[in-house]
């Protein structure tokens, strides 16, 4: 089982990407203005990185 | 700073109360300052010995001191090594107050700063452990709970 989990801080966003609790993904970008987009950004970022697909937005 | 007991709960916390002071953003503004990157810090502060006195903890004050430092020509090796000694103290007077003791880990991006996680374990007089991501580890937990 696939688990994403973010951590949507005041200075950065983070995005991990756990396969049975092993870690296959995960990215730190800056959290800047975007507010509430940064989050979704992240998560998309972080899936192209493991699987080089985007998700539908 | 948080004190777990053994079965990993909160037993006591303490937070910096000196503004950006100790954490990564004065390193990162220190680092641009010095014109060196962020990812250097940790092995050009491992080249000296000799430890620049950095007497503000003010992010914006010590940043001119830093640059003073610069003009009056003192290696940059040196004051990294000041800078980093710095950010040690106000965590290492953090630990004292939560009667710090083994086992200790370090999170966060300044974690990934070797120098920095050099002069605490020096002053604090134990070593720490470093998780192979310091910046994702609170939320890598959280996930997998």
């Amino acid at each position: 089982m696939f688990y994403a989990g973010i951590d949507a801080g005041s200075f950065t966003t983070k995005a991990v990407v756990l396969h049975n609790e092993e870690l296959v993904g995960f990215i730190v970008m800056p959290t800047g203005t975007g507010g509430s987009g940064v989050a979704r950004r992240a998560l998309e970022e972080v899936l192209v990185l493991i699987s080089g697909v985007r998700t539908a937005r | 700073m948080i004190r777990l007991n053994g079965a990993g709960k909160v037993v006591d916390f303490v937070m910096n109360d000196k503004c950006a002071a100790g954490m990564g953003r004065f390193l990162e503004v220190m680092a641009r300052a010095l014109e060196v990157d962020l990812r250097e810090l940790g092995r050009l502060s491992g080249e000296t010995l000799e430890a620049a006195s950095i007497s503000n903890m003010c992010t914006v004050f010590a940043e001119s001191e830093v640059v003073s430092l610069v003009a009056m020509g003192r290696p940059r090796e040196e004051i990294i090594l000041g800078l980093h000694e710095s950010v040690a103290e106000r965590v290492s007077n953090m630990a004292w107050r939560l009667d710090v003791e083994p086992a200790v880990t370090m999170t966060g991006g300044v974690a990934k700063n070797t120098g920095v996680v050099r002069c605490i374990e020096a002053r604090l007089g134990l070593e720490m452990h470093i998780p192979p991501e310091p910046q994702i580890i609170g939320i890598k937990s959280w996930t997998a709970l």
